[in-house]
């Protein structure tokens, strides 16, 4: 991964985190590691653990970004979630997986996507 | 961060059936609600379409604004032993889901079957089989649940059905009642009059009707062949109240309409000769009827005969002899019924024209006997009529609207019928014979009743002589002179009965090689 790449993405997780908190969902865990991989946020709202990819891309050639989180990237989150959930040791909380999709225009600009409730285990 | 493990599983409970050959199973959905990982996960021997139901359920239930966030969602369909099939599951896991995530009433499917395929806007659909599940609803004391039908229904006495057209009826309550649609008119549209001249195929046709005896006509192509058959509907009697029933049950469960059926019109089924095995007696995943079974009550006409796949018309032997077809399969077995009057149409040689007085034949000795030896022995031996249909004149095909009608027809029918079932109670009566043991082709019971003086007796015999019948053959012959003295309201079947008989028996009498 090129620094370039690095940086656009630790970008996006900044803008993808104020705006989580601007809306009332309280982040928890960035950057989240275990076997399983990396969950980009891991936050809370209401009694609801809320899993979010963060896809920030800097322009729509390759397709949208949240396109990019395919079905063994969901897989991956569901994984993590579940070491989490069990690292925590709360088993039966009840879970979300959002994501967040995030375009950074050359001249500074962001558009944001969020999607609540993308995906459950089995689509 | 110990506040958010909660226990709150939460179970719904909805009755459902499923379609096992032609009847529904009762299947109750349990839909449990709790934390943890979001998803649905269908158990209990589902089929392809009910996983499917996932999506549907998800899609249908977010636009009918119902709260229908990603949970952790199992659904049972019980009793697990029984594989289920069909979309009619959508409605059930729907409201199952709904009724465990506190979203409606329980009360509002207590007591009732609920079945219904869902669309993606919410919308309810009516799903194949709907009568079946109005029987087994009927016979539970149930009330039910369906999607607006497009086919008929067949409104039973009293009893409460339901039609949710979309899901958000159900937030106000507001449900439409089914439409009992029973058109009125029982007319077939064809009627014999259509037909002019062959007289003697009518007649044919009028005896096997009276006494349900398996026919085959023989004759060139362009003789009218087909149009003698498809008009058979319009000479039998309606079908009585059970037979509709059992009928329309097939159709229903076929996706096929029925609300003809419930007039009492009776079925007339004509597969093409390259019909699969499946197709003709029934099969597939899941095992749904074959024509023998939607011909049940009806008519099951086989043209070319011949051209048919020896293998395939062998099947036929089960559900002639027996009224019914066993399908057994891996996922269990079926048993569809199949009671129909036989009839099939040949020619009488591949270029067909063997015999005509007009046109020669271009075949071949060899040939014509292997084409006619195409059709196995027993096939042959349960058709008891065998009539010439010869190409009509032009004055008689001009000439067309002015034949022997239908109504002149079925009234022989229906004379014969209802003397037949006056003298079998009164032979009854007398211990004489029992229905039963005619319907089983009992030989002695049938003699007795043909009531034979030493005259007919002699010439029977001689007859028998003459032409070598075999012993089966004299049996069918005997039947169909029965059925020809019932037409003329005759105690005793006499000479002149029998003699008529023996004229349809054109295969004892002569064999083509000769």
């Amino acid at each position: 991964m090129t620094a370039e790449r690095k940086q656009l993405g630790s970008q996006g997780e900044n803008i993808a985190c104020s705006f989580l908190e601007s809306s009332g969902v309280e982040v928890i865990e960035r950057n989240w590691r275990c076997q399983a991989g990396e969950a980009d946020v891991i936050a809370r709202e209401g009694d609801e653990l809320v899993f979010i990819e963060v896809k920030t891309r800097s322009s729509n050639s390759a397709g949208f970004p949240e396109d990019a989180v395919d079905r063994r990237k969901r897989r991956r989150y569901e994984k993590i979630a579940v070491e989490y959930l069990f690292s925590h040791d709360i088993p039966s909380a009840r879970v979300r997986f959002d994501v967040l999709a995030l375009l950074i225009s050359a001249d500074g600009k962001a558009f944001l996507r969020y999607h609540r409730d993308a995906y459950g285990e089995g689509d | 961060m110990r506040d958010m493990t909660r226990r709150e599983e939460q179970v719904g409970f909805v009755t459902t059936a499923t379609i096992q050959g032609i009847d529904a199973v009762p299947v109750t959905v349990e839909v449990s609600v709790g934390s943890g990982l979001p998803g649905i996960h269908i158990v209990g021997m589902p089929d392809t379409a009910i996983q499917e139901a996932k999506q549907r359920v998800r899609q249908a239930l977010k636009a009918a604004h119902f709260e229908m966030r990603n949970r952790f969602v199992v659904v049972n369909l019980a009793p697990g032993s029984v594989r289920k099939v069909g979309s009619g599951f959508d409605l059930p896991i729907a409201l199952g889901f709904l009724i465990a995530t506190g979203q409606i009433n329980p009360e509002l499917v207590k007591n009732r079957l609920c079945v219904g395929e869902l669309s993606l806007d919410g919308s309810v659909k009516a799903i194949f089989g709907q009568l079946a599940y109005e029987h087994i609803a009927q016979e539970r004391g149930w009330g039910l649940m369906t999607g607006p039908t497009v086919a008929g229904v067949f409104t039973q006495r009293g009893q409460e059905h339901i039609c949710l057209e979309h899901l958000s009826d159900l937030r106000s309550g507001c449900f439409a009642q089914p439409e009992p649609t029973m058109v009125t008119s029982g007319d077939t549209g064809t009627d014999y009059a259509d037909i002019a001249g062959n007289d003697l195929a009518k007649r044919a046709l009028q005896i096997a009707a009276a006494g349900s005896h398996g026919l085959l006509m023989v004759g060139p192509p362009g003789s009218g062949k087909t149009m003698l058959a498809s008009r058979l509907p319009s000479i039998l009697p309606p079908l009585a109240e059970d037979e509709r029933v059992e009928s329309a049950l097939i159709h229903s469960v076929a996706g096929l309409p029925f609300d003809w059926i419930l007039q009492g019109e009776r079925p007339f089924r004509a597969p093409h000769h390259g019909a699969s095995r499946a197709g003709l007696i029934g099969g597939g995943n899941p095992t749904t009827a074959g024509e023998v079974s939607l011909a049940h009550n009806g008519v099951l006409f086989l043209d070319e005969l011949p051209e048919f796949g020896s293998s395939v018309l062998q099947l036929l032997r089960q559900p002639m002899e027996q009224g019914f077809v066993t399908l057994a399969r891996a996922s269990g077995t079926v048993v569809f019924p199949a009671r129909f009057m036989f009839v099939a149409a040949s020619n009488p040689c591949p270029c067909g024209f063997y015999g005509d007085p007009k046109r020669s034949c271009t075949c071949t000795v060899p040939q014509i006997s292997r084409y006619q030896g195409k059709v196995g022995g027993p096939l042959m031996d349960r058709i008891e009529i065998i009539v010439d249909v010869w190409r009509s004149d032009a004055a008689h095909v001009l000439n067309t609207g002015q034949g022997t009608s239908s109504a002149q027809l079925k009234e022989g029918v229906m004379r014969a019928r209802a003397f037949a079932t006056q003298r079998q109670a009164r032979d009854e009566e007398q211990g004489l014979i029992a229905n039963s043991t005619l319907a089983n082709g009992s030989g002695a019971a049938l003699l007795a009743s043909c009531r034979f003086g030493t005259k007919e007796r002699a010439s029977l015999e001689m007859m028998a002589e003459r032409y070598q019948l075999s012993g089966r053959g004299i049996m069918c012959a005997v039947a169909v002179a029965r059925t020809i003295a019932d037409m003329e309201e005759s105690e005793r079947v006499t000479s002149e009965h029998l003699l008529e008989a023996m004229s349809f028996r054109k295969n004892d009498r002569e064999s083509v090689a000769a």
